[in-house]
């Protein structure tokens, strides 16, 4: 009992620490690249911002309605399959990958059905198209996914990254990480996380809701991303395997930011794409295309090797 | 395409170079030579006594009405300055008194922190307006 | 010498319609017409409120008149009354012609009503002037952007029908910026006037002095000095350049493209600053006065803008490739907020708004007024009318303008700057003046009314506000999300569209 609730608190405490370095870079880097400095209301290089906005969102009564505490509850429990390293798993299960990615739609859904309630047209419209769009980028995604569990005949995250001891994934399936690497990157453009002032802000989601509520909705969509980058360094980078003498954890967390940096810088260097139709072109046109492929030779291999026996 | 991968490499360089941004009370950018601040006073250097004499051109070439000049005759018997009062609050800084000034009594300063909490403190007199600026200009 | 002499055998194509306009005007509304002169370097008419209709009719039926679009409408008051000044302009938006008629002084509300309902009985751009709250209210919008709110939105609120997401109609309010009583700037002096009028376009300040100092100086006959010219020429352009460079930081910040953003405010700086060192101001600059300029510009200071010059060129090259390059960019850009060339025509834009449409004019070539016919520059045409060919004329301008601003610092000539006259001491007598000039924006027209060596009226017609009336065409149909982008590429001065002009 001890033991479980010992790890809870790991886990709760390594969610919050990366909540907090990940908004920081994403202000800072975002701020560099822009020859800005950023934010600097304290000296020591800003570091208080997370809290500052996180006591912003505290100030407003809290606008916390059903399905924003589900919403709450599922961004946790994501977590609790997926293992940080050997030991640090809540729940061990064999067919864990299936069930994040079961958890992922359902954020995904609830992120939605928290804006119907809105009273407003157009807000609905936008964020329906939003979520849409987020969901067309899945596609790629899941084919990817599909992929990686072909090649390593196994649903859990234990095993997929067991199976890497070796080689990383990424080295039989360099398409299969750049499609997904560039879904992420176009899923993170929908939820524009540090934009401010522009049009889609009378419009859309970030100006319904208040307080914790939307404090909650923000941190569910930072979780997205968040679980989407940790499922590309589990099932391409070989997850907390040991480098050297590096441990797996350090290892796993250096992947991590190195993604993460890698989609903010690009990001940034994208323009903004409000226009729904564009976005689905681009998905279409390059995206798509590249991760069928990629599915359609893996399963010709899976096919020849395993049903066939010729490889 | 390849636009897109240069653009993400420029965007990467920029994370190294040196902000742009001046924060401002810490740091300040320095004023080119002849650009038009607040109205300054001139100073004999060697009686240190006020050039102006009082004839108050200044006052008739602004276009908003700020200056006030007024003289008295004091016991020798000479028109001497009374009273030079500016008013910053409705002042355009367009430098014509500088221009309609005969005997050059009056520049234009780089003094530009002006900001007052009342509007009292927007209007100055000749005490004031002979006090030089604590910054330095921008020679080139 | 001889541009000069060739200027003088042949007359600019503007003088050319002048003298058919005036001629048409005595062939076919003879009648109608109370007065006709010459105020400057435009025709004023005077036409009494009862004919005005039957003039309106005459102006658009008869092709001889080739009056397409409505200039604008002000409202001013003089020593007789309210006076309404209308302003038509022809195939080429920089040749206009005034019209001036009186207002009822009991009910001028109504009466301006009125007559600007007259005019858009042929007119139908002259809508736009009829535009306030009320309307607003009595008209269906859902959606409202308010001014400040975003980039490019200053000195109108927006108020918009959406259907699915695309606007169906819209109503623009620009009661906030209707700040001008109608007493400011009557009553002072001539140089108070020309110290006071760059307010009305803060973004280029040094238009509408030039356009005023013109003004004068061609009633009185006045040849200015050859470098004053030059250096009128050169403060021109770079507040052209810094203006375009606003206007390209102001896209760059729209479409979300933050690197572009930070490196072109960069160069924006880097030409204020040669503003500031030449004028003393960054925006304001009162550097003009009548028969000159008040400060001569050092050699030193001319050096360093030269050395300047290629590197501006260089870094705006750069600027241009990370924007221009990106297909994202270019596939947002194309084929939004078009606008057709006879449409544009109609509401009277002009600039650079206009020559994306397609529409070749430019009062730099057309008019003679300060010594372009020296320096060889082209005149970047696009051809759609849609935002990104304004964002490519506005780029091709900058390299046109840094084009002058080396032919100008290489061969600045030696000499006086200033013909040293006193206006206070010259009596104009009773005179209206009337010049226009191509801002940034387009073209800039000043009515002055003289009297003595005291100005009883200025009236400032911007061409943010034209463009702002084609709005309604421009957004007819466009996505919500693009209403930002839209209204950022028209490149809208907040401080042209102070006047006393709504109903």
């Amino acid at each position: 009992m001890v033991l479980i609730f010992k790890k809870i608190v790991y886990l709760l405490l390594v969610i919050v620490v990366n909540l907090y370095v990940c908004t920081y870079l994403a202000n800072k880097l975002t701020a560099h690249m822009e020859l800005r400095r950023g934010y600097r209301v304290s000296k020591a290089g800003g570091i208080s911002l997370p809290f500052s906005r996180f006591f912003k969102y505290l100030s407003n009564e809290p606008g916390i309605n059903f399905w924003t505490f589900m919403l709450f509850v599922f961004s946790f429990l994501i977590w609790s399959v997926s293992p940080l390293s050997a030991s640090m798993v809540l729940i061990d299960m064999d067919s864990s990958l299936m069930v994040a990615l079961l958890m992922l739609l359902v954020i995904l859904t609830l992120n939605v059905s928290s804006h119907m309630l809105t009273g407003y047209n157009m807000i609905m419209i936008q964020s329906m198209r939003k979520t849409a769009s987020v969901l067309f980028f899945m596609i790629p995604v899941f084919l990817n996914i599909s992929g990686v569990v072909l090649i390593n005949k196994t649903l859990g995250f234990k095993e997929i990254i067991n199976s890497q001891y070796q080689y990383w994934n990424v080295i039989y399936q360099p398409l299969g990480f750049l499609t997904t690497l560039l879904s992420v990157l176009f899923i993170f453009k929908q939820f524009k996380l540090n934009r401010k002032s522009e049009i889609e802000a009378f419009s859309t989601d970030s100006c319904e809701g208040k307080g914790l509520g939307k404090a909650i909705n923000r941190f569910s969509e930072y979780n997205i991303i968040f679980v989407l980058i940790y499922m590309l360094t589990v099932l391409y980078l070989g997850g907390y395997q040991n480098l050297y003498i590096v441990r797996g954890e350090v290892m796993l967390g250096l992947k991590f930011y190195l993604i993460f940096v890698i989609i903010l810088i690009a990001e940034r260097s994208i323009a903004k794409i409000n226009d729904y139709k564009l976005i689905q072109r681009i998905n279409i046109r390059y995206i798509l295309p590249l991760s069928v492929v990629n599915f359609i030779v893996t399963l010709g291999f899976f096919i020849y090797r395993n049903i066939f026996g010729l490889i | 395409m390849v636009r897109l991968i240069k653009n993400f490499f420029i965007a990467f360089a920029n994370i190294f170079r040196k902000p742009r941004t001046v924060v401002y009370p810490t740091e300040k950018i320095i004023i080119p030579e002849g650009s038009r601040g607040m109205v300054h006073l001139k100073l004999d250097l060697d009686s240190l006594d006020m050039l102006c004499d009082g004839c108050g051109r200044c006052q008739k070439a602004c276009p908003r009405d700020c200056i006030k000049v007024r003289t008295i005759v004091d016991e020798m018997g000479r028109e001497v300055l009374e009273e030079f009062s500016l008013d910053l609050g409705s002042c355009i800084f367009c430098g014509n008194c500088v221009d309609a000034c005969k005997i050059r009594a009056i520049d234009m300063s780089y003094r530009y922190q002006l900001a007052s909490s009342n509007r009292e403190g927007l209007r100055f007199g000749k005490e004031e307006l002979v006090k030089p600026s604590g910054t330095l200009r921008d020679f080139w | 010498m001889l541009g000069e002499l060739y200027n003088r055998t042949y007359s600019s194509p503007k003088l050319l319609f002048m003298e058919k306009m005036e001629r048409n005007v005595h062939i076919y509304i003879e009648q109608e017409v109370s007065r006709v002169f010459k105020a400057g370097r435009e025709i004023l008419l005077e036409i009494e409120g009862r004919n005005l209709s039957s003039a309106l009719h005459a102006f658009k039926n008869i092709a001889d008149f080739d009056l397409k679009g409505l200039g604008g409408i002000s409202f001013f008051k003089n020593k007789y009354g309210p006076q309404m000044l209308i302003n038509f302009t022809g195939s080429n938006p920089g040749f206009s012609l005034f019209v001036k008629t009186g207002l009822d002084r009991n009910n001028i509300r109504e009466d301006y009503i009125k007559k600007v309902k007259e005019i858009s009985h042929f007119y139908p751009a002259a809508d736009f002037y009829l535009w306030n709250i009320d309307s607003v209210n009595a008209g269906d919008w859902d959606a409202v952007i308010y001014s400040q709110t975003l980039e490019g939105f200053d000195g109108f609120d927006l108020y918009l029908n959406l259907e699915d997401g695309l606007i169906k109609k819209l109503w623009v309010d620009n009661e906030i910026s209707r700040v001008l009583d109608i007493e400011f700037l009557r009553h002072i002096n001539i140089s108070e006037a020309i110290t006071c009028i760059s307010r009305f376009d803060w973004q280029a300040g040094v238009f509408p002095e030039i356009a005023l100092c013109r003004a004068f100086e061609e009633y009185m006959q006045l040849k200015i000095p050859r470098r004053a010219d030059y250096i009128r020429v050169l403060l021109c352009e770079l507040f052209r350049i810094a203006n375009h460079l606003g206007f390209i930081t102001g896209m760059a910040h729209i479409m979300g493209f933050d690197t572009a953003y930070s490196s072109s405010f960069l160069e924006k700086e880097k030409v204020l600053r040669i503003i500031e060192i030449i004028t003393g101001s960054r925006y304001f600059p009162n550097f003009m006065c009548i028969g000159g300029i008040k400060k001569d510009i050092s050699n030193e200071v001319a050096g360093r803008l030269k050395k300047q010059i290629p590197e501006i060129y260089r870094n705006i090259l750069d600027i241009e490739k990370i924007l221009m390059d990106d297909f994202t960019l270019i596939e947002r850009l194309k084929d939004t907020g078009i606008i057709e060339r006879d449409e544009a025509l109609h509401y009277g834009l002009s600039g650079p708004n206009i020559r994306a449409s397609g529409c070749r004019n430019d009062l730099r070539k057309d008019d003679d007024f300060i010594s372009y016919g020296d320096f060889s520059f082209t005149v970047p045409v696009g051809r759609t009318g849609d935002c990104f060919n304004r964002l490519v004329v506005r780029f091709a301008e900058i390299y046109q303008s840094l084009k002058i601003l080396s032919q100008v610092t290489g061969k600045l000539p030696v000499g006086e700057i200033l013909k040293k006259i006193n206006p206070a001491h010259v009596d104009l007598g009773r005179t209206t003046l009337i010049s226009s000039i191509e801002c940034p924006h387009g073209n800039i027209k000043v009515y002055t009314e003289v009297e003595g060596n005291m100005v009883d009226a200025i009236c400032v017609m911007g061409p943010s506000k034209n463009s702002l009336s084609g709005i309604g065409e421009i957004l007819r149909g466009a996505r919500f999300e693009d209403v930002d982008l839209i209204i950022g590429s028209l490149d809208i001065s907040p401080g042209e569209l102070i006047s006393n002009s709504h109903g």
